[in-house]
């Protein structure tokens, strides 16, 4: 694999994370909303 | 009008008379707790409004108020609106100068939580409005449980719970058959992942499209009407950020898949970053139904939110894994079967095993959370749903059992005996498609039941009843802690003006001066409670006449009595009132 595959398969994972990340924040805005 | 039609209307002004009259109760539907004219008061003068305060704020575009005179002739002459002053209330303009007469109104609205609430009460413009009439009830629907309706919630559930499940499978159980059976490949799963993932985001806005379409009263079609207005319910809110986080946990389960390499025995950082990411946004998602419906109405709210979470999460797990199963059955090539399932069937039949448990578990304490009676499970239509998902889940356990003890084994054992090998997996197929048709089965039940408003608290009190009563005209004696109590109930029908009396003998002489106090609660309906005082109108006699059973129904009166002399004591009757 070159080094430029190894960049972009990195650069998607952190694509992953964040919306991983960002679909959290979501919910736990919209649960505390419900939570009061 | 027919016999049922006069029952609705009552049923309809009752509701309205009952949450006019009392104030509003904590619950997960709207009340109407106020109106502007007052219900059937006489007023001097037309009003040029119709003011409706509800216990929340309403959506004005998912409501109806309709105003009609005797003859079905509709008075309003403007849309609703929200009243500046006051974010609960909404407001119907009405015709200039109505004429004498009585005049219906007819209210139709959308509570927090997704589900429609309606009513109906009269007023008459004086200062001669002559008798009331029998009024026309403007035809509007108002029900949650459509069909199409609950075919879109079940495809929905169903395509976003799969997509989970054979994430899971694909990532986390079946990845190690890849390395240790050489020829063996994880890519039909994937593409199975893939098509459930896109028929999710697809019934997502298909489901909101629905719903929101039944709510507003429009027709599925007309797009471009509905999408406007998918986020002005905390309903339609909720699911369009499951959307929102269901599209963001397909973007990051691809990317998750495109990195991964499952012939690789360790992952690469790559993967497990995109990976993590794809199960935070797929525990995010898991979360929001729950926010957005019945559990997240029900207190405790953290403990109802948290085992809805877990019992999407088992059941996902669940229904991936056996499709997931499926799929690896028919396309690994016939050589490799076996030696493949009996990778890929005891890892998945270990996790099966927690989240069966965990899905029971869960599922048994929202149950409880919900049900205010053991015998609202078979009394009320949200407890049938209960009981037919539970007799669904128990037969998939059973076949569960099967393949843990008789396919799993036989399986394992083919690595060395190819033809118990083979028979296992034979049994293996069978038992799958019969699992996963029963558990698709309870995702159905599970998507009737989120449709339905549970039983009301007031439903338990039933069960303390010393005596029940109606339908019709009631004289009831009962004893109770040495005293003799006679109820009567006259003529014992809904929205009118009943007569209630209670006599109280004590060794045969009546009990004068005592405290008497009846509290009505419908036990079918979540309703504020009324509470009258009764005054002794003969020796040992009290009574009082009030429109109190304001709706067909079974009705918990409770008598709270005081003697002058002794200990106070409570007697509850369930009485049924018909139209």
């Amino acid at each position: 694999m070159s080094a430029g595959q190894i960049r972009l398969r990195l650069f998607a994972a952190l694509v992953a994370i964040c919306c991983g990340i960002g679909a959290l924040i979501v919910a736990i805005l919209l649960v505390r909303g419900v939570l009061g | 009008m027919s016999r049922r039609g006069r029952r609705f209307v009552a049923g309809l002004a009752a509701v309205a008379a009952l949450t006019v009259a009392l104030p509003a109760a904590a619950s997960a539907h709207a009340y109407l707790v106020k109106t502007v004219p007052a219900a059937s008061g006489v007023l001097n003068s037309p009003p040029k409004t119709v003011q409706l305060t509800y216990d929340e704020a309403v959506e004005p575009r998912f409501a109806i108020v309709s105003v009609t005179d005797a003859n079905g002739k509709q008075e309003t002459t403007g849309p609703v609106t929200r009243s500046p002053a006051n974010p609960d209330t909404l407001v119907a303009p009405l015709r200039p100068n109505l004429p004498q007469g009585w005049y219906l109104i007819y209210w139709r609205a959308i509570s927090v939580d997704g589900h429609p609430v309606q009513g109906a009460f009269t007023y008459a413009v004086g200062p001669n409005p002559g008798p009331a009439p029998q009024f026309p009830v403007p035809s509007v629907g108002g029900s949650a449980t459509s069909t199409n309706l609950l075919i879109a919630r079940w495809a929905m559930f169903l395509s976003v719970m799969l997509a989970f499940g054979l994430f899971a499978l694909r990532m986390l159980i079946a990845r190690p058959m890849v390395q240790r059976v050489r020829g063996t490949s994880l890519r039909p799963v994937s593409v199975a992942f893939v098509i459930a993932s896109v028929v999710g985001i697809v019934s997502i806005p298909v489901y909101l499209d629905f719903a929101t379409a039944n709510d507003s009263l429009r027709s599925v079609f007309d797009v471009g009407a509905l999408v406007p207005l998918f986020r002005v319910t905390a309903f339609g809110r909720g699911y369009t950020d499951m959307l929102l986080c269901f599209g963001l946990f397909c973007v990051a389960a691809w990317i998750a898949l495109w990195v991964d390499r499952p012939e690789q025995p360790q992952r690469s950082i790559a993967s497990l970053v995109a990976l993590t990411g794809a199960l935070l946004a797929a525990a995010a998602v898991l979360i929001i139904p729950g926010s957005a419906g019945h559990a997240g109405q029900t207190s405790p709210r953290g403990v109802s939110l948290l085992m809805d979470w877990l019992h999407l999460v088992s059941g996902s797990v669940w229904i991936g894994g056996l499709v997931g199963l499926l799929v690896l059955w028919a396309t690994l090539p016939a050589g490799l079967r076996v030696a493949g399932l009996s990778v890929a069937v005891p890892r998945f039949s270990g996790i099966a095993l927690f989240a069966v448990l965990t899905l029971l578990a869960s599922g048994t304490v929202a149950t409880i959370l919900h049900m205010p009676a053991v015998n609202a499970l078979w009394d009320t239509g949200y407890g049938v749903a209960i009981l037919v998902k539970i007799g669904l889940l128990c037969g998939a356990v059973a076949l569960a059992a099967i393949n843990r003890t008789r396919s799993k084994p036989r399986i394992v054992a083919g690595r060395d005996e190819p033809a118990v090998g083979e028979a296992g997996a034979r049994l293996l197929r069978r038992t799958l498609s019969g699992e996963a048709v029963l558990v698709a089965g309870a995702i159905f039940a599970a998507a009737v039941l989120s449709s339905l408003a549970p039983p009301p608290p007031a439903f338990a009190e039933q069960n303390s009843a010393i005596a029940s009563v109606g339908p019709g005209r009631v004289v009831k004696t009962v004893r109770m802690d040495g005293y003799e109590l006679q109820v009567l109930v006259t003529p014992n029908k809904a929205a009118a003006p009943d007569s209630f009396a209670l006599r109280i003998l004590r060794n045969g002489q009546p009990v004068r001066g005592a405290n008497v106090t009846l509290t009505f609660n419908h036990t079918e309906m979540q309703m504020p409670q009324q509470e009258y005082q009764l005054k002794e109108t003969s020796p040992g006699v009290y009574a009082r006449s009030a429109p109190a059973l304001v709706m067909v129904g079974k009705w918990a009166l409770g008598f709270q009595i005081t003697p002058p002399a002794g200990q106070s004591f409570s007697a509850l009757i369930l009485d049924e009132a018909e139209g």
